[in-house]
């Protein structure tokens, strides 16, 4: 506190040796300083080491992102991919059938549910949820193909067919919904094809590996502990909920509430009716549908196309003229490719679809109960075929 | 490759007071968008800067100079270029006062030039940043008497402030009256001279450097030093790192409850006053140690502005270690001047709350300022008052000075300066809000945040300046092998790279 200041001798004594022992420095002895050449050479060697330091961490989150560690970069699919090799392990035998769409598909199976309802042979098929939200038909293709990269053989793939998605025009376009951060080094043959922007997309995942740490630095976080972030900052819905059969557990308004549905609605409202102004299918769309369908017959394995619910009252925001051009191409598309349409459109009352289009969660239940028995018609072979 | 790459962070550009009509501005805008050192923009102007300048051969001393001048109106024109050369034209005119002061002996003629100097500088300042202040305050009171004013009170935020002003101008005054005491000899080198003032590692927010120290640098023939370069660095990371992970972060924490305190519950606005105290802290002195770490591997030595206030024992303690060019500005050139320590008790009471008062006033244009500024004054008046208190109390003075009464005093002095950081805001009606929310239980919205990171930051800053404060860093420090050092200087970096939200926050003190 306050330095000598009394005329007392011993009071003054007894502050000062106070204070002298309040700001006194360590009592260990210096460390001898080095001759200056020394210590610049040591300085020198911190400087380089840091340097160096910092490029093999860098190195090495890249290394962990795109090879050991995939889900880092990626952790939507990633996790799914962790889960279904857990599932392949408990159920070896059985065929592998894959659900591949966006959101509503994320929403709408529920693997867990056909595994509680199958008949229960050592054959009944293995029902694994793997859309990717946002997903459209180029997004749907990435996915399959990093499914076959990643040493995965379905017996039967379940592409969904949704028209709002089939438009790529501007900020409609799949490339402009999916984080170039999570495109993998496979990726690029998708990308080259089917990105209307496929070079700068490419030079931002080079710029992603070259800036490794902090470009992703949101996507590390997060997946140590989402407690660093504020809830509405914490962008890992798509994932952070995820069951062990890659189901998303989605929007969840009872049954009778009617008035969480409606405002659920609204919100979807001005969006829906805003993507199908000027809707058209976009060649690319066709393209990356018939191009999946060809690869899951290389890969000698069926394919079909599912029209998931939607209510009927989002039915009725289809202008004509979309509804029209939807129903001739896929019509089209099932004729020439052959390829069976399983047409869910209006299996499920609307008050168990959340917004309109996403099945809630009693609704997911209630759509997979009745979706499992035609999955495993699908896979019987087409002689013995109910 | 991080120093040059880790901030594609979005940082809010800092946008340009003028719309710049002259193309070669505006690419130079878009090149630099955001004078602020943990950008990537920066990042790549500075390395720039750095290998040009150490290209030049030692010999070749103004050159380099020269380089750095330029370098450092470009930094500041890429934010707008009528105001660097507005800042330019007034160095140079502080330049003229000072070589005219330097060639005459008679007293009164000095004395009119160092006034003209000073209300050269401290009328710019007004015009920018104190002009709409007190027009809303006569328009106000005539408002009240009845008068018509005769005038449209002005927005506060339509009225652009030239960044740096506070920092530069305070600057300039110093050199003026170093000048006219005899203290320094006039500057007679121009370039120099810009230098001293434009010189782009301390423009935006100092620390505020005396012309004494740093014209003498500028004489000095620079050579490329490892252990410089090595301070530098380290600076500078630890700088990015108070920034980036936990200025940055806090203010997660405390900018939606203190932009709305209304909204939340006292818990909450506890938490949001002890994240903003540490928030300012990591920002402004993360900002000062990378301005220094940058003027370091330029060469050049800049005052320490920060030593770690929040361990302080006392406020008059604190403000020894808070803002260290300022406050030691403050007592130069406005408590001495005053009379000081000398005279009666009053006087020197009186003295602190001038001081103190006008110290609020420079932070910004608003009665939260002022009376920040006056709240400190008067934290200071009562511990010169308590010190005479404990005077007769040699069993009081005994136990504050154990280790617990240190703690004591330590944490007493933390929690009024938090308390006063609330003040610390153009909106005292906002404060206001915070202190009844504070000390009366209310009802409200919870932190969106979980605390743990809060309190892990917390407890992460306060350990390591204990470590330094102790003594045990200093002998740790030179027996740590140079790759440890240099692998600590990365993880460093790499966490701070990590921790930098997304949407990295503007400098605190940018605006003053």
């Amino acid at each position: 506190m306050r330095s000598a200041g009394t005329t007392r001798p011993t009071r003054l004594f007894r502050r000062l040796s106070v204070r002298l022992r309040v700001v006194k420095t360590p009592t260990t002895p210096p460390v001898p300083l080095r001759p200056r050449m020394q210590r610049c050479q040591a300085a020198r060697a911190v400087v380089v080491s840091f340097l160096v330091a910092v490029v093999l961490l860098h190195l090495a989150v890249v290394l962990m992102m795109d090879a050991v560690w995939p889900r880092l970069r990626d952790p939507e699919y990633g996790l799914r991919v962790a889960a279904l090799r857990q599932r392949l392990r408990e159920h070896p035998n059985r065929p592998l059938v894959l659900a591949i769409g966006n959101s509503r598909t994320a929403m709408g199976v529920r693997p867990e549910v056909w595994e509680v309802v199958r008949p229960g042979t050592e054959r009944d098929p293995l029902l694994f949820n793997m859309a990717i939200v946002g997903s459209g038909p180029i997004l749907e293709l990435l996915t399959l193909r990093r499914v076959y990269a990643d040493g995965f053989r379905p017996a039967l793939v379940l592409l969904e067919y949704w028209p709002p998605l089939l438009r790529q025009d501007g900020e409609f376009g799949e490339a402009a919904r999916f984080d170039p951060r999570r495109l993998r080094w496979g990726d690029r043959a998708t990308i080259r094809s089917y990105y209307p922007n496929a070079a700068a997309v490419e030079r931002r995942m080079w710029l992603t590996r070259f800036n490794a740490i902090s470009d992703n630095r949101q996507s590390l976080l997060i997946q140590t502990d989402d407690n660093w972030f504020p809830r509405p900052w914490r962008l890992n819905g798509h994932w952070v909920d995820l069951d062990e059969w890659g189901w998303l557990p989605g929007m969840d308004p009872a049954p009778h509430d009617d008035a969480a549905r409606r405002r659920l609605i609204e919100h979807q409202r001005p969006l829906a009716l805003d993507r199908f102004r000027g809707h058209t299918i976009h060649p690319d769309s066709d393209r990356a549908l018939r191009e999946a369908v060809a690869l899951v017959r290389t890969q000698g394995a069926a394919v079909a196309l599912v029209y998931l619910p939607e209510s009927a009252e989002y039915q009725t925001w289809y202008p004509p003229e979309v509804e029209h051009a939807a129903r001739e191409h896929l019509a089209t598309l099932c004729r020439e490719l052959r390829v069976p349409l399983i047409n869910t459109r209006d299996w499920i009352d609307e008050c168990y679809l959340a917004d309109g289009f996403h099945l809630s969660r009693i609704g997911a239940t209630l759509f997979t109960a009745r979706l499992g028995p035609m999955m495993a018609d699908l896979l019987v072979p087409s002689g013995k075929r109910r | 490759m991080a120093l040059t790459l880790w901030a594609t962070a979005v940082v809010p550009a800092a946008e340009p007071a003028f719309e710049s009509g002259w193309a070669y501005f505006r690419w130079l805008h878009e090149l630099l968008p955001a004078p602020f050192f943990h950008t990537q923009p920066f990042l790549v102007f500075f390395a720039g800067v750095l290998v040009a300048y150490w290209m030049i051969p030692r010999r070749w001393l103004m050159a380099r100079i020269w380089l750095l001048v330029v370098a450092s109106f470009h930094f500041y024109a890429a934010w707008s270029y009528e105001l660097a050369f507005l800042v330019t034209g007034t160095t140079i005119a502080d330049y003229l006062f000072g070589r005219f002061m330097g060639l005459t002996n008679r007293q009164k003629l000095r004395r009119a030039i160092l006034f003209s100097s000073i209300g050269m500088n401290l009328g710019i300042l007004c015009y920018f940043k104190y002009r709409g202040f007190f027009l809303n305050e006569l328009y106000a009171v005539l408002v009240k008497l009845g008068y018509q004013p005769g005038f449209a009170p002005l927005d506060p935020l339509s009225i652009i402030i030239p960044f740096g002003i506070s920092f530069y101008t305070f600057e300039a005054i110093s050199y003026a009256v170093d000048v006219y005491t005899r203290k320094i000899e006039p500057e007679k080198s121009l370039p120099r001279f810009l230098l001293f003032i434009l010189f782009f590692p301390h423009l935006v927010a100092g620390p505020i450097v005396r012309a004494g120290d740093f014209l003498r640098q500028t004489r000095r023939p620079k050579r490329w030093n490892w252990l410089r370069v090595q301070v530098g660095v380290q600076l500078f990371l630890i700088g990015a790192f108070k920034k980036m992970a936990i200025a940055d972060r806090m203010a997660m924490f405390c900018d939606p409850v203190l932009s709305n305190p209304e909204a939340y519950n006292s818990v909450a606005m506890w938490f949001a006053v002890l994240a903003y105290a540490v928030r300012i802290y990591c920002d402004f002195s993360g900002y000062s140690d990378m301005a220094i770490g940058a003027a370091h591997l330029l060469g050049y030595k800049l005052t320490m502005n920060f030593n770690m206030p929040y361990l302080a024992v006392n406020v008059s303690d604190f403000w020894r270690r808070w803002h260290i060019s300022l406050s030691t500005w403050l007592r130069d050139y406005v408590f001495i001047p005053l009379g000081g320590s000398r005279g009666s008790r009053w006087q020197n009471y009186r003295n602190l709350m001038i001081t103190m008062t006008l110290g609020g006033l420079w932070h910004g244009a608003a009665w939260g300022y002022v009376v920040w500024g006056i709240a400190h004054g008067a934290l200071l008046v009562i511990h010169k008052q308590f010190q005479y208190y404990c005077d007769d109390k040699p069993r009081l003075t005994a136990f504050l000075e154990t280790a617990g009464g240190t703690g004591l005093r330590m944490f007493v002095t933390f929690f009024c300066v938090s308390m006063c950081w609330v003040l610390f805001q153009p909106e005292l009606g906002q404060a206001l809000t915070v202190f009844h929310k504070l000390f009366f239980i209310q009802p409200g919205l919870r932190l969106e945040l979980s605390n743990q990171s809060l309190w892990a930051t917390v407890i992460f800053l306060f350990a390591c300046q204990w470590l330094v404060r102790s003594g045990l860093w200093a002998r740790i420090y030179p027996r740590l092998p140079a790759p440890v050092l240099g692998g600590g200087y990365a993880i460093c970096l790499c966490t701070a790279l990590v921790l930098a939200p997304a949407n990295s926050s503007t400098f605190i003190y940018f605006q003053f």
